[in-house]
């Protein structure tokens, strides 16, 4: 049986700006998702990668019943989430990044009241220390680090062993080291339980190393999904370079210039630095440095990367990640 | 049953036990109500009010800090998933909405009764005002005011639902608001007749009139009872009500904004 299927999945809200704009149903619609279509295998971890504002919140929102969609259907288990919207809430478990608990509890007692809404004999003491917890079991949740507080938000969705797994930007602001510890008791926890799980996340990484296949998905659209190896073959035959400038004063006149070869260039302010892509780094590069120098720009590095998923989503959509 | 009864409740009420820790919700179930009865009292005792005229002011207090607790514990709880950004999480689970309100309701009479006893005992020692004296009408009074409690905590939580968080100053004005037109310190023959007959269409004022029969040895049983038949009616109207509009809540991704 597949563990979730998705069929033709649309979704638009509407944003009123007036107050009795909502009264008389008066507002402008923008479309989340526009005909989702995708199923995950029992056991499987399936990611959603996509930048922010691509709809895989929206999409995960709807697997737990929170927003109903406008047209097309999603089972979980066979268990359609809008007629059968209590059911699937029984066998799912959402952890999101955005979700907290209440501050003036300790962390076992948030614990011990999420376990209670599932009416499940749940040992908190067991999910504490998977989550090595142990020493803030009796902090209010307020007083323990960001980090701790997704740790426990991830136990939480962990305790009830639920059959399908939701993670909504598991390591979004973490730092490094508890990111990848994060990722590890997901990694310990799926192995042990067999739980499928569906990651949406815009960190190539993370869907790299826990995903089983991947969706790429942006503004609303699937517009590719297959293994993150296969994914990678789309891009293959193109090399990745990338040129550290000095500055960049006018992200326009790069675009317009004509690097000799480039399938797709990319440009990051943030770094000063352009991402091009050609088929024959080799024979391309030559021509590519004299352009950017005769435009007066200074070069103070080049880098030849290896296809990531995030240059599959630039080519797919000409779009970054973040 | 009863067990299954309070596995859906519980842990609600529960939240609301462990957040009484905080010094404010003791402020709003003892002090302010406290603060509030003192300064009434002393005020009839300034200008030697009638007997008559205690008691609609000490019964208006009281019976009022009843109701305001329970809806209170409503819109409190509700509102507190959106503060605490924990809504997402509470919603996914196997929980309804009902079993959410009903559960911080049931938190909302327990508050309320003890409010009720300490205001009562206070305005006894101090000012000499028996509310005890309403007999065996204490719980027929208790259940209708938190009934209109769960009435006004429905309508403010469907008025969130259907709005937004731009309205969530409703939650802690909308009793206000209906003290107004409930009588709750005067008799409401001040109002017109036809606006009479519209405030007997709803339960609050049956709680006041029932509170003032009763202490006047006038027959209080059918003004209560009157009262919560209405109160049934509203109650699950705005069951009914509340559940189209958590749809409506869901279709325009609610959950998903103060998730």
């Amino acid at each position: 049986m597949l563990a979730l299927e998705a069929e033709n999945v649309r979704k638009s809200f509407k944003s009123y700006e007036g107050f009795f704009d909502r009264i008389f149903n008066r507002g402008k619609n923008v479309e989340a998702l526009k005909g989702i279509s995708l199923s995950v295998k029992e056991g499987e971890i399936f990611g959603l990668l996509g930048p922010n504002g691509a709809g895989k919140t929206t999409f995960m929102d709807i697997i737990s019943n929170l927003i109903l969609p406008e047209s097309g259907t999603v089972k979980v288990f066979g268990l359609d989430v809008v007629k059968q919207g209590l059911e699937v809430r029984k066998i799912i478990n959402l952890s999101s990044a955005y979700s907290k608990f209440y501050d003036e509890l300790t962390v076992r007692e948030n614990l011990e009241i999420s376990a209670m809404y599932y009416d499940m004999k749940i040992d908190v003491e067991k999910v504490i220390s998977l989550v090595n917890l142990e020493e803030y079991a009796d902090k209010p949740f307020g007083d323990i680090s960001s980090g701790n507080q997704q740790k426990v938000v991830i136990a939480r969705s962990l305790m009830t062993n639920p059959k399908l797994l939701l993670l909504d930007e598991l390591t979004i602001a973490l730092d490094p080291n508890i990111a990848a510890r994060i990722r590890k008791i997901i990694k310990k926890f799926r192995r042990e339980n067999k739980t499928t799980i569906l990651l949406a996340t815009h960190n190539m990484y993370e869907a790299e190393e826990l995903c089983d296949r991947v969706a790429v998905i942006h503004r609303g659209r699937i517009v590719a999904c297959n293994t993150a190896a296969n994914l990678k073959k789309l891009v293959s035959g193109e090399d990745v370079l990338e040129i550290t400038l000095d500055k960049i004063e006018s992200p326009s006149e790069l675009l317009m210039a004509r690097f000799e070869g480039a399938k797709s260039i990319i440009i990051n302010k943030k770094n000063n630095s352009v991402v091009i892509h050609v088929d024959n780094s080799e024979k391309r590069l030559h021509g590519i440095l004299k352009t950017l120098m005769s435009k007066k720009y200074k070069i103070k590095s080049v880098k030849l990367k290896e296809p990531t998923l995030e240059d599959v989503f630039m080519k797919l959509t000409g779009a970054k990640l973040e | 049953m009863i067990s299954e009864m309070i596995k859906k409740y519980w842990p609600f009420v529960l939240v609301d036990i462990k957040m009484s820790r905080r010094v404010i919700l003791l402020f709003e179930m003892l002090f302010w109500p406290l603060m509030s009865l003192a300064s009434l009292g002393l005020f009839t005792l300034f200008l030697k009010v009638s007997n008559i005229g205690k008691l609609f002011i000490f019964t208006g207090a009281i019976g009022w800090t009843f109701i305001h607790f329970c809806q209170h514990a409503i819109g409190r709880g509700f509102l507190s998933e959106v503060w605490h950004d924990s809504m997402k999480q509470t919603f996914s689970s196997p929980i309804t909405l009902k079993n959410f309100i009903i559960g911080h309701w049931l938190w909302g009479i327990i508050g309320s009764i003890i409010g009720f006893t300490v205001m009562s005992t206070f305005a006894l020692l101090i000012f000499n005002f028996n509310l005890f004296s309403l007999g065996v009408f204490i719980p027929v009074f208790m259940l209708l005011a938190a009934l209109c409690g769960l009435i006004i905590g429905i309508l403010s939580v469907s008025l969130v639902l259907f709005f937004g968080m731009r309205v969530d100053f409703l939650v802690w004005s909308l009793t206000d608001m209906v003290v107004f037109i409930s009588g709750v310190y005067y008799s409401i023959t001040v109002f017109p007749p036809s606006a009479q007959f519209i405030i007997h269409l709803f339960p609050v004022v049956y709680v006041f009139e029932g509170i003032r029969a009763a202490l006047m040895g006038a027959d209080a049983l059918r003004i209560f009872l009157n009262g919560l038949i209405i109160a049934f009616f509203w109650v699950m109207l705005g069951l009914y009500v509340i559940k189209r509009i958590e749809k409506y809540a869901k279709r325009t991704g609610f959950y998903e904004r103060y998730g």
